[in-house]
């Protein structure tokens, strides 16, 4: 069975307290079926699943969370995926809502490991 | 010519597709974005390939696109690279500040970015048209004389 995985990486650079980073995590985490809803009704989920998401989202689960000093770094990344034909899923930090929103991390995948790793090898756990 | 319609999922975000004037503008480009050895940040890729187009899609856009054929590079550490020779027709949503407007766009873009098969990637839904369902004259649009080979084959049989 192939190992798959998702990667969320976030900008340290925000200062977020523990707290801000497990919402950041969990919003990340969960992007690509709200990026991916075909409903258009509000109360409901309709995501065709990848063969390899459906065997994430009921099997391993398994995530990476990794952090990145700065947002041009963070948009080097989403152009890398975008180049490489990685799915990625950029977060925007909105709390404040009188703030422009600006990105907070990106989720890559859930896809193989070893194509998240091709674009996650450089960097360190958060 | 396959073609195949674009849309954006409720929520996703915008989406950016990287049209190049020529293939191997866009195979530097994905060398240099791909390869471990290299120090160039995204930005300073594209500065050092003005030349590549950045088309836009938001919320409510959709286009219709033809595949007009492909070429493939391999180099040493990567794997193969396939880019897509297309003709786009980008439809913009009317909004408070304009109204709805069509644009064309001509280029190289990486497969990895848009595959002419049905599939959804990152927010964006691929559905291939099939004659029928096609929307927009391609040949009025880019000015295609497609005859003009057949043509020049015809006088040239009748001078032979």
């Amino acid at each position: 069975m192939t190992d798959l995985k998702q990667a969320i990486i976030i900008r340290k650079d925000l200062n977020f307290n523990k707290r801000q980073l497990a919402s950041q995590v969990a919003k990340a985490s969960v992007k690509f079926l709200v990026e991916n809803n075909e409903a258009e009704r509000g109360n409901q989920l309709l995501v065709s699943l990848s063969s390899d998401e459906q065997a994430w989202l009921t099997g391993s689960f398994s995530q990476e969370i990794l952090g990145v000093s700065t947002k041009d770094q963070l948009d080097d990344i989403m152009f890398r995926a975008e180049i490489m034909g990685i799915e990625a899923y950029p977060v925007f930090n909105n709390h404040n809502e009188t703030d422009n929103p600006q990105i907070s991390c990106i989720a890559l995948g859930p896809d193989e490991s070893g194509v998240i790793n091709k674009l996650i090898h450089s960097l360190k756990p958060l | 010519m396959k073609k195949c319609k674009v849309t954006l999922a409720l929520a996703a975000k915008p989406k950016y597709f990287y049209l190049a004037p020529d293939a191997e503008t866009l195979y530097l480009l994905t060398t240099k974005t791909i390869k471990d050895n290299t120090k160039r940040s995204a930005k300073e890729t594209l500065k050092f390939h003005p030349d590549i187009e950045i088309v836009t899609m938001k919320h409510g856009d959709w286009a219709e696109i033809e595949w007009n054929g492909c070429q493939n590079f391999h180099d040493n550490g990567i794997e193969t690279i396939r880019a897509n020779y297309v003709k786009i027709v980008k439809v913009t949503k009317a909004s408070v500040d304009s109204p709805e407007s069509i644009t064309i766009h001509i280029g190289w873009i990486l497969c990895e970015q848009l595959g002419f098969v049905n599939h959804r990637k990152s927010g964006v839904r691929v559905k291939m048209l099939s004659k029928n369902d096609e929307e927009f004259n391609f040949k009025e649009l880019f000015h295609d004389d497609e005859n003009y080979d057949d043509e020049a084959q015809k006088s040239h049989v009748v001078f032979c």
